[in-house]
């Protein structure tokens, strides 16, 4: 009886948003805050006893990484990782905007309820600005230059500043993702055209300059290869037989019952002499290269192997799907019958590759192949981890703008825009608003001010430095300013270009402190502008990521500041 | 205990946990209030003991008393006066809703369950769901069929805002392709329950291996087989192979060559529901599969992937079943936790529709009685009747079979049936434990005596029912209803997904049947216009509590005029009770203004006007709110018969006699 322990009863916890959640609120939020932007500061995860340690500054590492303790926490922290799971972009955008309206919404002393309808009520208000045409931060994606694309590659790489990448480097590495998603987009587009796979490959150890992109898929070398098998295929087509069963030669899960063996078969020979078979087959059929999900055969890769036949096997799962789309090959299930003839696939060529000390099997296909590999090189574990989240991100924020081909101007100049725009569209003629939402002036006139205030910040926290943020009061994008200026010049001196790099400074400009009271503007810049500056300065965000992100960060800010009661299983 | 009785009535209703214990407290409160003062009256024990008994007596009595009330008392008030300010959601006489009515009692349900933030949106999706499922002819048929496989009908997606929630056409299976291969148009489906690959040897068989050649050969053998069946497959353009189980390589690498996609692995129910509305069963054994004919293969519309969220499903479009046309919810939340809400809001919003489809039937009796649910064969010779009731009761006791037969009647009114169901129970008395026959000559034309009952066992489930009684009999007689109506109250039970099967026989007795005053249940067909319900189906009324106003005026109405103290009791003390609901709807800021304006306003309305004007807009079913007061009525009587409690630290085990009683 004594392992029985009386149940506990459940914790509840009335009013949860108390003062001392607040302040878990706000640590949070200055950890990520932290985080954010080029110019953040890394993050160092680990356990005292052991285990992994990482260094990251990406939201999805984080998250997950770090165990959070209040209920309302780790609801805010699942709305946004299931956010990342789709989008994999603006994580922290969204944690960080969720946390912030809260705090804003706590120094407010009114009615959660009235606050929650404004807030849904500017929230669509946002979402149908930024959907609109003649919004403008948005930027269409030119899909005949590659300009934007390379602007967005380079934002998010640039995001990360745990890759240890300088400049260079990340233009480089940017312009490899770019080449590495152009090769997945298929060039005639028939009935069933979908995109191809970037398989990226991590190597250990050489600078980053090293990254290249292979069309094609590279493979672990089969070990005791001899060199003169490949130089004899190298010259023509090679056909290629792909097998996803195990040509092991066991018969594990062939039967439900039991198998009674008398004393003179062997069924390990049996079946060996069935794979000796189909070996006999493939070369007679002149298949030059046989590629195994599982383990082959021992005898049966000798045999090929002196029968000029290259062998891969133990290629796992997912590798199978890019390499049936790359040849075209049919895997092969079952060896007991001989191998339909349109099972084979193609393959133009085959060659050793070596990358710092590895040396890997390239398989190069024809010309119009859509698979290929990125080989990324950074110089520790550590970079080249934060180095393979970012590449990922990139290549899915790029896929994300085939869907939608806009973009949203970066560097906290959307966030700056839209914040303006809110506050001048709030203003006046909001009666029917009112009526509507069943509040006062003030109330809303609060609410609004609180949820501009929130956007701004977040425009703000890119800078880290020290320095200071401005906000320009004809356009409303951000700009900023230095933290070694001397204290009695004018902001026109200070100012270089705004964060996203769309404007230069000009004459006619007046800027204002972001987060200050400042003179309403109504921000409608001329889209005339943005031909004439080269776009390939610009920084831009994904526009389904940022849009999404927008929406779960005040759906769930809406959600935490309703709840009224907690109920905790402490079982 | 409480918390028993709150699930049972919210998975017969869909709604209405926080009422339920809103009222509860409000009714034991009052009770409380009334039994100390009875007993601060009157005192004639001092000690302690003896006046806790004394108080647990009056307890009892006062009990005793709501029972009687709800017949007596509840019924007629419901019937005779608040009958006249309801209004009907349906038009015309087909039991039709159209899209209006429907948006203000979804409104009005969702606002109680997800707050005002979504509650617009999840409503119109609600009713558009509905009229897109009912193929925009808004009948209560399909109902049934939503409730009950609304699990599968629904798909819960997580990482988007909730508006983001859509109908998709077809029904999604929450699986997604292993092998896919693009088809355009109509398509076959076969559905298989087993691995199509032929093991070397069966389960429980043992195989003997005597040369490496019969092995080599009996591969060789399973090879071609599965070669065979999938040609077999294509050759009668089979695009679509579901299974419940994983097939093996063999059989995916084959369909792959013969361009079938496959799903594996799909859900038990999810499967049969497919077979349901594609109108085939799964085949059984693969050895069949070379023999399948057409009747065996489905006919599906379309059939592709869907991105929902970070996964893959596969959708496939279904022809119209009947009323019901397939489709799918996709309920979007930012968490798990949200997504789960909005998914049994949506659920729980289309049970409280098939409960305000049903009409509520007059129940006349004391004590429950236990029935079993029944389903007669639709092709029976003579069709009775059906109407629906439903009431619950706490006690969960077993079920026992019933029967009901029908009896001989004098002027009986011959029927004129419309409807086609059928159903007949025999009604036992629990208490007395015996079965009641009836007087087995059928002397009507219209019955006949072999109704074919197939009796359908159903796990223990919510009970309902009701009995007449013989003094119950003579008081309807007294009072001269014109249609003397007794009817034996056969309820389906009700399991949350299962769906209700809905039966009930309605019996009609004439004025000489005084005679039989045991108890007695008999059942005959009826027709339609001579049925008394209580509550006619579709009978809606206002929110914001004017069914609880209503019932209030009309119950001190009747305190004043009743001659019996007891009944003046317990109805000032259920009218003081109904009042707790709209006190905390109207409850802003802790105060009781808002509340004493709108009581004050309707207590005039009603008095010079006889009606509430001025009310809300949205709706609220009027047989949920009696199934409620019902529902607490009996869970008060339950909680209060309990004398002690007796705790203890083990499990208690499962069979019958192994029970702790702690009933007094």
């Amino acid at each position: 009886m004594s392992r029985l322990a009386p149940k506990k009863p459940s914790l509840c916890s009335d009013g949860p948003l108390t003062d001392e959640v607040c302040q878990t609120l706000s640590v949070f939020r200055e950890i990520l805050k932290s985080c954010y932007g080029p110019c953040g500061r890394l993050k160092l995860i680990h356990n005292n006893r052991g285990g992994r340690v990482q260094t990251t500054s990406s939201s999805a590492v984080l998250l997950n990484g770090v165990p959070l303790s209040h209920p309302v926490l780790k609801l805010l922290a699942a709305s946004v990782m299931n956010h990342v799971s789709r989008f994999s972009d603006c994580g922290l955008f969204a944690a960080i905007l969720g946390c912030t309206l809260i705090e804003n919404t706590q120094r407010l002393n009114m009615a959660s309820s009235s606050v929650i309808k404004i807030y849904r009520q500017l929230l669509n208000l946002s979402i149908a600005y930024l959907n609109s045409e003649d919004c403008s931060c948005r930027v269409k994606v030119d899909f005949k230059s590659s300009q934007t694309l390379l602007a967005l590659a380079r934002t998010v790489i640039a995001s990360k500043p745990a890759c240890m990448l300088t400049f260079k480097e990340g233009e480089y590495i940017s312009s490899m993702v770019l080449k590495a998603f152009l090769r997945t987009v298929p060039c005639t587009v028939g009935p069933n055209a979908c995109l191809g796979k970037v398989v990226i490959v991590p190597i250990e150890g050489n600078i980053a300059q090293d990254t290249a992109v292979l069309s094609g898929l590279l493979v672990e070398m089969p070990e005791a290869l001899p060199l003169s098998n490949i130089k004899r295929l190298s010259s023509s087509c090679i056909n290629v037989a792909v097998f996803n069963v195990s040509m092991s030669g066991d018969l594990s899960d062939a039967a439900d019952g039991t198998v009674e063996i008398s004393c003179t078969v062997s069924p390990e020979a049996a079946i060996l002499e069935q794979l000796l078979r189909v070996g006999k087959q493939m070369v007679s059929e002149r298949v030059g290269l046989l590629v195994c999900q599982k383990v082959v055969h021992p005898v049966l890769k000798q045999y090929l192997q002196e029968q000029h036949v290259i062998v891969v096997d133990r290629l796992g799962s997912a590798l199978m799907e890019p390499l049936v789309q790359m040849t075209g090959a049919q895997s092969v299930a079952s060896y007991q019958s001989a191998i339909p003839s349109n099972c084979y696939g193609l393959l133009k060529d085959l060659c050793v590759v070596s990358f710092g000390s590895k040396e890997l099997l390239h398989l190069i296909p024809g010309e119009d192949s859509t698979v290929c590999s990125l080989v990324l090189c950074n110089r520790n574990e550590t970079t080249l981890s934060e180095l393979k989240i970012a590449c990922q991100t990139a290549e899915d924020v790029l896929r994300l703008s085939l869907t939608k081909p806009f973009a949203l101007l970066g560097g906290g100049c959307t966030e700056t825009h839209l914040a303006s725009y809110i506050r001048s569209k709030c203003t006046n003629r909001i009666e029917d608003v009112l009526s509507d939402l069943a509040c006062s002036y003030t109330e809303y006139q609060l609410a609004v001010d609180s949820f501009c205030r929130s956007l701004e910040s977040l425009a703000r926290s890119l800078e880290h430095d020290g320095g200071e943020s401005l906000v320009d009061l004809s356009h409303g994008h951000r700009w900023f300013v230095q933290a070694s200026s001397p204290l009695d010049s004018y902001w026109k001196d200070l100012v270089n270009s705004c964060g996203c790099g769309l404007f230069e400074k000009h004459q006619s400009l007046d800027w204002a402190i972001l987060g200050d009271k400042y003179p309403s503007l109504t921000p409608g810049a001329d889209c005339s502008q943005f031909e004439e500056t080269t776009p390939d300065l610009f920084v831009l965000d994904s526009f389904p990521a940022k849009i999404n992100a927008l929406q779960i960060a005040v759906e769930t800010a809406n959600l935490i500041l309703d709840l009224k009661y907690i109920i905790q299983d402490v079982n | 205990m409480i918390v028993d009785c709150v699930s049972a009535h919210c998975s017969v209703t869909g709604d209405g946990a926080k009422s339920f214990i809103l009222l509860l407290s409000a009714l034991l409160r009052g009770l409380q209030a009334l039994v100390d003062k009875g007993t601060a009256g009157q005192s004639t024990c001092h000690s302690f003991l003896g006046r806790a008994k004394q108080r647990s007596q009056e307890m009892k009595h006062v009990t005793d008393c709501l029972l009687t009330f709800q017949t007596q008392v509840l019924d007629q008030i419901i019937r005779q006066h608040l009958n006249q300010h309801v209004t009907y959601l349906f038009t015309g006489d087909k039991m039709t809703v159209t899209n209006d009515k429907m948006r203000s009692i979804m409104e009005a349900y969702f606002c109680g369950k997800i707050g005002n933030v979504h509650c617009k949106f999840l409503s119109e999706m609600a009713c558009e769901y509905f009229f897109k499922c009912t193929c925009d002819q808004g009948r209560g048929r399909t109902l049934n069929l939503i409730c009950r496989h609304f699990l599968d009908l629904h798909t819960a997606v997580k990482g988007f805002p909730i508006g983001s929630s859509r109908i998709l056409e077809g029904l999604v299976l929450h699986r997604d392709f292993t092998v896919y291969c693009q088809t355009d148009g109509q398509l076959k489906v076969l559905v298989v329950t087993e691995p199509i690959q032929p093991p070397l040897s069966d389960a429980g068989t043992t195989l003997l291996l005597r040369s490496n050649f019969q092995l080599q050969s009996s591969n060789i053998w399973i090879a071609k087989r599965v070669e065979e069946i999938m040609n077999f497959l294509q050759q009668n353009q089979v695009k679509l192979l579901l299974s419940s189980v994983k097939q093996s390589d063999a059989v995916l690498y084959h369909a792959k060559l013969c361009g079938i996609s496959v799903v594996q692995c799909i859900e038990a129910d999810e499967l049969s529901l497919f077979c349901y509305l594609a109108g085939i069963a799964p085949l059984s054994s693969p050895w069949d599969i070379l023999h399948t004919r057409d009747t065996d293969l489905a006919n599906a519309v379309f059939c592709k992937p869907v991105l929902l969220g970070a996964h893959r499903c596969a959708q496939i479009g279904l022809m119209n079943r009947g009323d019901f046309s397939p489709h799918c919810v996709i309920l979007c939340g930012p968490i798990p936790g949200l997504t789960e809400q909005c998914v049994s809001a949506f659920h729980g919003g289309f049970k409280m529709l098939q409960h305000v489809f049903q009409p509520v039937d007059l129940c006349q009796g004391q004590e429950p009685c236990n029935t079993n649910p029944n389903n007669a064969n639709a092709n029976e010779a003579h069709q009775v009747l059906t109407h629906c009731s439903l009431e619950t009761v706490v006690q969960e006791d077993s079920i026992i079979d019933t029967l009901n037969k029908t009896s001989d009647r004098h002027d009986i009114r011959c029927p004129t049936t419309e409807e086609m169901c059928a159903s007949s129970n025999l009604v036992s008395d629990k208490e007395q434990g015996e079965v009641i026959t009836e007087d087995p000559g059928a002397n009507q034309s219209s019955l006949a005596a072999d109704v074919n009952l197939d009796i359908r066992n159903t796990q223990a489930g919510i009970l309902a029912g009701c009995k007449t009684t013989g003094d119950n009999l003579d008081e309807q007689l007294k009072q001269g209803n014109m249609n003397c109506v007794n009817k034996a109250r056969e309820m389906g039970s009700m399991l949350g997904q299962h769906g209700c099967a809905f039966s009930s026989c309605a019996i009609q007795k004439d004025s000489t049947a005084a005679e039989n005053t045991q108890r007695d249940i008999r059942g005959s067909a009826l027709t339609q216009e001579h049925v008394d319900v209580l509550i006619e189906a579709g009978s809606v009324l206002p929110v914001g509590g004017s069914f609880e106003f209503l019932l209030h005026h009309y119950l001190r109405l009747y305190a004043q005029h009743s001659l019996q103290p007891e009944v003046k009791t317990t109805c000032s003390l259920v009218a003081d009770a109904v009042l707790n609901i709209p006190r905390n709807i109207y409850n802003t800021k802790s105060t009781n203004r808002h509340f004493l304006q709108v009581y004050t306003k309707v207590r005039n309305d009603i008095q010079s006007k006889g009606c509430i004007i001025d009310g809300p807009r949205l709706l609220e079913s009027m047989s949920c709110k009696y199934q409620l007061l019902v529902s607490v009525l009996q869970c008060v009587r339950s909680l209060v018969t309990i004398d002690s409690l007796i705790g203890i630290d083990r499990k208690t085990q499962n069979t019958t006699e192994g029970e702790t009683e702690d009933v007094e």
